[in-house]
């Protein structure tokens, strides 16, 4: 045996025919290498004799007819208007909801600014707010918001949320959209009493 | 069977046009230039995808992927290689995809008879029925890219620059997926485990 053995490479060339195996000197006095170069061969020749077999009757007119129902709902290739590509038919959504989310983020604090604020929320909001920990601090002069606090301490979250008794933020969509149409004027109907009675 | 049976017709001025004049009366909106590239690269397409999903269903649901996805791409197309040489990069990509997902199922034995047998005893028939039967689980056994390999060299006899080109390795690594391919198919025919 002379040298290493034939690489990958070399034995592949060689069952390619592209290259002789009398250029490798090693092949001729290796058992090994030309025990798998035979190998590689045979495999070769076992894979070669596999045919695709002839589809069942009819099976081209099936294809070519699925084929084109697929296409005709595709959009043409070229000439597509650019509002009906498939990029504007994502980004379009997408640019409609960032629009809706910039006017409530736009809207929302000369709405808050606008209504009167109550109570609890004045004794949150108290001015000056130059420590971070001042607004904390302040609603417990307030007998019952210190109540709910202390009773809200105690509670384990958790063992809540196992109850079923916390709601998720989508809870109150899904309970809005169960309502018949009635009960929906009576839902707007009490919300706006209850608006223009805190003075809203 | 031929692919002549499709119907509707193509448009008779179609079937003579080149591939470029093809390419560009589909993007002028003729549907039947379409057609006539379908009829044209459709068995070449269909076994190739057989090769990675060996069963008749599978194979013809990978073809139509592969020519819905050249259909979408076509504006792209740019001539720089033939059209089947583009198709078969977009069927083995497609091929390579779904072969990573979905667990290759071969054909049952009574769906294998549409082999042209006829010069066949059938004592043969049922022998070599059962070998390729071996050769095409075993091949569906191999890693992808393997696969891949093996069966650009072996059925569609690609040169390992062309295996390279297609599955975006280098002629080494197409290379050494052939040899791993081929020691690996001798193993599984061997009935040893990967």
């Amino acid at each position: 045996m002379i040298g290493r053995h034939c690489t990958p490479d070399e034995l592949i060339d060689v069952v390619d025919g592209v290259r002789d195996p009398a250029s490798i000197p090693h092949l001729a006095g290796c058992q090994t290498c030309n025990r798998q170069l035979n190998d590689l061969r045979r495999a070769l020749a076992d894979a070669e004799s596999v045919e695709v077999p002839e589809p069942p009757p009819f099976f081209w007119q099936r294809f070519s007819a699925r084929l084109r129902e697929a296409v005709s709902t595709e959009a043409p290739p070229s000439r597509v208007a650019w509002w009906r590509g498939p990029s504007w038919r994502i980004a379009a959504p997408a640019l409609a909801g960032c629009t809706v989310v910039l006017l409530a983020l736009f809207l929302q604090p000369r709405m808050q600014r606008a209504t009167p604020a109550t109570e609890f929320e004045q004794a949150f909001s108290a001015e000056p707010a130059a420590d971070p920990t001042a607004g904390w601090a302040e609603p417990a002069d307030d007998a019952s918001i210190g109540l709910m606090m202390d009773l809200a301490g105690s509670v384990d979250l958790d063992a809540v949320a196992d109850a079923g008794l916390m709601t998720t933020s989508s809870a109150t969509d899904a309970a809005v959209s169960d309502l018949s149409p009635d009960e929906r004027l009576e839902l707007e109907r009490l919300l706006k009493e209850a608006l223009n009675g805190s003075g809203a | 069977m031929s692919g002549a049976e499709t119907a509707p017709a193509p448009e008779p001025e179609l079937g003579g046009l080149g591939e470029a004049e093809l390419v560009q009366a589909c993007l002028d909106g003729r549907l039947g230039a379409f057609d006539v590239i379908v009829e044209r690269h459709r068995q070449s397409v269909y076994r190739l995808c057989y090769r990675f999903m060996p069963n008749h269903e599978d194979a013809s649901d990978l073809a139509q992927e592969v020519f819905l996805r050249a259909f979408r791409a076509l504006r792209g197309f740019r001539g720089q290689s033939s059209l089947g040489t583009w198709l078969y990069r977009i069927g083995v990509n497609v091929c390579l995809n779904k072969v990573s997902v979905k667990a290759p199922a071969s054909e049952p034995i009574d769906a294998r008879s549409h082999v042209d047998t006829r010069t066949e005893s059938p004592c043969d028939q049922v022998l070599r029925s059962e070998r390729d039967e071996r050769v095409r689980a075993a091949v569906t056994q191999l890693p992808a890219k393997q696969r891949a390999a093996l069966i650009l060299r072996v059925y569609h006899e690609m040169t390992h620059q062309e295996i390279a080109g297609t599955l975006g390795t280098s002629v080494g690594a197409a290379k050494a997926n052939v040899f791993h391919a081929l020691r690996n198919l001798k193993r599984l025919l061997n009935g040893e485990v990967l």
